[in-house]
């Protein structure tokens, strides 16, 4: 019982949550989407950082799932950029990428306040699992 | 008498061991100089060869991106098939699934443009000439394409005299240089036509497709022909493409012994042109 309350709390905070989707792809952006909305919380997207930037500072984001791999402004350079504006200093922000971090590369991402990062291809329910813990700590 | 004699003799001893001391002495210096060349020689030819690996090393690393974006959609929206929302909805199964066969063929064109290129640079590109009219060559090409460029809502338009000379030439190859060009030229037009010429100059037969898109920047006419080249906006990746196909129209051209290259106004459009040399059966038998 204690467990099915659990559940319904966390899927009522979700429903609450507005996540942004950043990608130059549009079908990945269309399937983080997709994956997303299954889990009930709402969903904006962006083809690129300049974009996206200029939704965080007009909307209310959560979380924003971001490519690293962008042309134009790269992840990198988006997450530089939303961190020197005070009211998205803790936004949290997942990363999808095609290469995995080394050491030294996930220390920049922790110094830059980065909740977590996931390679591509990934798993449905592996990127469900994460993007709920951080919704919801 | 006798000492000055020997004087003499130690003169030209010292002369003798003089010269020769200088000759070696020239030698050497030129031993150096030919060594500092060939210092330099190698300098250069480590150099190129890092710069090749490099090149090699981001080819590798964006092909893997290139090929893992596909592979991502195709992954996640097949997982999503068997979620109940999509297996409860027959619309979102459409969806789904087009997504799936659309990345699908993506990755099954890059596949095959990749192994293109890996032929193209080692020589196991397989070419297979034949005798061409030109007639035949313009609609083998209008029933690849022209229904490609009516669907976008674009005329297509040919221009070329019935009295070309035939040629020899591996005609698919170069088919698929002029689909290339055009499809190209169907991506980045949103009106007007799309204009494939052939005009015989010299030993040369010369095509140009001519489109009235959105042109390309001149900083960009030379960085186009290189691998996984995309102009840099939300644009072109919008319009999809690997950005291997420019490299691999220019490598084949290039075993035509001909050249490749464009013209282009901001607005106006896009002329691609390039030339085939002229060769009979006896020529060459590639």
């Amino acid at each position: 019982m204690e467990t099915f309350i659990n559940i319904l709390v966390i899927n009522y905070i979700i429903m609450k949550k507005t996540v942004l989707v950043v990608d130059d792809e549009p079908s990945i952006v269309e399937l983080e989407k997709s994956i997303l909305e299954s889990i009930g919380c709402s969903v904006i997207t962006a083809n690129n950082g300049t974009e996206a930037l200029k939704i965080l500072k007009k909307e209310k984001v959560s979380l924003v799932v971001l490519d690293m791999m962008m042309p134009g402004m790269s992840g990198r350079e988006v997450c530089e950029e939303i961190r020197k504006i005070s009211k998205l200093k803790k936004l949290k922000i997942v990363f999808v990428t095609v290469a995995k971090f080394s050491d030294a590369g996930q220390d920049v991402l922790k110094k830059m306040g980065v909740s977590d990062y996931i390679t591509k291809p990934f798993e449905v329910d592996d990127l469900i699992k994460r993007i709920k813990k951080h919704l919801v700590s | 008498m006798l000492s000055r004699l020997s004087e003499y003799h130690e003169m030209i001893g010292f002369e003798k061991t003089e010269k020769a001391l200088l000759n070696i002495l020239e030698d050497m210096d030129e031993n150096n100089r030919a060594l500092k060349k060939t210092k330099g020689e190698l300098a250069n030819s480590v150099k190129k060869l890092r710069d090749l690996d490099k090149k090699k090393d981001e080819f590798l690393s964006i092909t893997a991106h290139e090929l893992k974006t596909p592979l991502t959609s195709i992954k996640g929206f097949t997982e999503l098939l068997k979620k109940p929302k999509a297996i409860k909805n027959k619309k979102i199964r459409t969806k789904y699934i087009d997504f799936i066969l659309a990345d699908t063929r993506r990755l099954e064109h890059l596949v095959e443009e990749t192994l293109d290129l890996t032929r193209l640079d080692l020589g196991t590109f397989k070419f297979s000439y034949e005798t061409v009219a030109i007639d035949t060559l313009i609609s083998d090409l209008k029933a690849l394409i022209d229904i490609a460029v009516r669907k976008k809502g674009l005329t297509p338009k040919y221009n070329f005299k019935k009295n070309l000379p035939d040629f020899y030439i591996d005609k698919q190859r170069l088919l698929q240089v002029l689909t290339n060009l055009i499809n190209n030229a169907i991506k980045y037009t949103e009106k007007g036509h799309i204009l494939t010429e052939v005009v015989k100059k010299g030993n040369y037969l010369h095509f140009s497709v001519t489109d009235t898109g959105v042109g390309i920047p001149k900083k960009e006419f030379n960085k186009i022909f290189g691998r996984f080249y995309q102009v840099d906006s939300s644009y072109t990746r919008k319009v999809g493409g690997s950005g291997l196909g420019l490299s691999i129209c220019k490598s084949i051209v290039e075993a035509f012994g001909g050249k490749i290259w464009v013209n282009s106004v901001i607005g106006k459009g896009t002329t691609f042109e390039f030339t085939v040399l002229l060769k009979t059966p006896t020529d060459n038998k590639n």
